[in-house]
């Protein structure tokens, strides 16, 4: 007779593979990742959520602060200063580029000598940079002209830019402009020139102390020559001296 | 159970990629962006503040300057010139000066190259004065000693009747014009 636990339909158990089924419990690495990528996306995803929204909040308070600011910004006070300051600028740079006509005339005064006339005189100021300056100079000899020219050149203050013009001329004495030269008889010996001259503006910066200084020179001798003795209607008004003499 | 499943696991990894890649990485992206906007923020607000500060202090120190010295300086820079004045001005310095002033104009004037840098307008008035020598000087010191600059731009002197010389000269004054 056959065995019946070997007819049974109930499927036998095998013991030894019951043992082996209940103490094996597999870990997929691959199950393991995918569910820690999962959760680490979802977590994640509320972190950056969470972080975007307080950095969100912050940008809008730094919009109200800024925006707070600019609202406290009174733009007729700021026009007011603006304009107070460049009238200020504009006023400083006027001040800097002041030039004292006083001065540069005692420096063209203090570089003529004695026995040269100045016929004509024309000054012109280039913008705020310096004096362009033509005289007429009229002398009685080759040596006055030689020394005048050299007095002009060896000038530090006064740049001499060229001497021109050069001319002889034998004219009988008339007229305020002309003066008698002593023994040259009925005819008076003129040698004149051209010198153009430029003074930077910086030599001849307007000051009230330079101003007060140059008054007193200014109200002391109104007609009569004293003893700088070489202005400019002293010089046409009076005898020419020998300068070689008082040079030399 | 439907978790071990390969279809869920697959479902999950393709989720947990999307969601990094189409949304935190673009929230990063933001997030920096943001924090840009911030700092820029902050940066312009730090300005805006200083430019009040800097505003209400030189506010203060105009107002603390004394009438006499704001009048000084819109007397020595108007914004209008009044020919009429400046000329009275000229023949009071004149007559001071015992010099004679044989004519002045007032010419408008064209703007010199260094001009288009400033905010002042020239005004120029020729006139011609007779008189000594020193008497010429006197009128340039007075000139110079004005209360609003009368600059000399050109200069003639040369000798007139009389052992009198003449004197033709520019004089320019300015007056400020806003161009803020």
């Amino acid at each position: 007779m056959p065995d019946s636990s070997s007819t049974s339909f109930i499927p036998k158990r095998n013991p030894a593979q019951n043992e082996k089924r209940a103490g094996r419990r597999k870990v997929y690495i691959g199950t393991f990742i995918v569910r820690t990528l999962f959760f680490a996306a979802l977590v994640g995803t509320v972190s950056v959520y969470a972080y975007e929204q307080k950095l969100k909040s912050t940008l809008d308070r730094e919009v109200f602060s800024l925006n707070n600011s600019i609202s406290k910004f009174d733009e007729a006070k700021m026009d007011k200063v603006l304009t107070f300051d460049a009238r200020l600028a504009q006023v400083n740079f006027r001040l800097e580029h002041t030039a004292s006509i006083v001065k540069l005339l005692n420096a063209i005064e203090n570089s003529t000598v004695g026995s040269v006339k100045i016929n004509q005189f024309n000054l012109e100021r280039n913008n705020d940079t310096d004096f362009a300056i033509t005289a007429s100079i009229v002398t009685d000899s080759f040596d006055a002209a030689l020394f005048q020219r050299r007095v002009l050149e060896n000038d530090d203050f006064l740049a001499v830019k060229e001497i021109s013009d050069l001319a002889l001329t034998t004219t009988p004495p008339a007229g305020p402009l002309f003066s008698e030269i002593e023994g040259a008889g009925t005819e008076e010996l003129e040698i004149g020139f051209k010198a153009t001259i430029s003074i930077s503006l910086d030599k001849v910066p307007h000051t009230a102390a330079g101003t007060i200084e140059t008054l007193p020179a200014v109200e002391i001798a109104p007609a009569s020559a004293d003893a700088s003795g070489n202005m400019i209607d002293e010089v046409l008004s009076s005898e020419p001296e020998d300068v070689n003499q008082e040079i030399l | 159970m439907i978790f071990n499943s390969f279809f869920t696991q697959i479902v999950m990894a393709v989720l947990a990629v999307g969601i990094l890649y189409f949304y935190v990485h673009p929230t990063f992206t933001n997030i920096g962006v943001i924090q840009d906007s911030i700092m820029q923020y902050q940066a312009e607000k730090e300005k805006v503040d200083g430019v009040n500060e800097r505003l209400v202090d030189l506010n203060s120190r105009m107002e603390s300057i004394p009438p006499e010295s704001n009048q000084a300086l819109m007397t020595y820079l108007p914004e209008e010139v009044d020919q009429m004045s400046v000329s009275r001005d000229i023949l009071t310095m004149t007559e001071e000066a015992n010099v004679y002033l044989e004519s002045i104009r007032y010419d408008k004037t064209t703007p010199r190259p260094t001009d288009k840098d400033n905010n002042f307008i020239r005004h120029n008035f020729s006139m011609s004065v007779s008189g000594t020598y020193e008497d010429i000087k006197l009128f340039l010191s007075k000139l110079e000693q004005n209360n609003y600059p009368l600059e000399v731009s050109k200069l003639s002197i040369s000798v007139g009747e009389d052992s009198l010389m003449k004197a033709d000269m520019n004089v320019v004054t300015y007056s400020y014009t806003n161009t803020i």
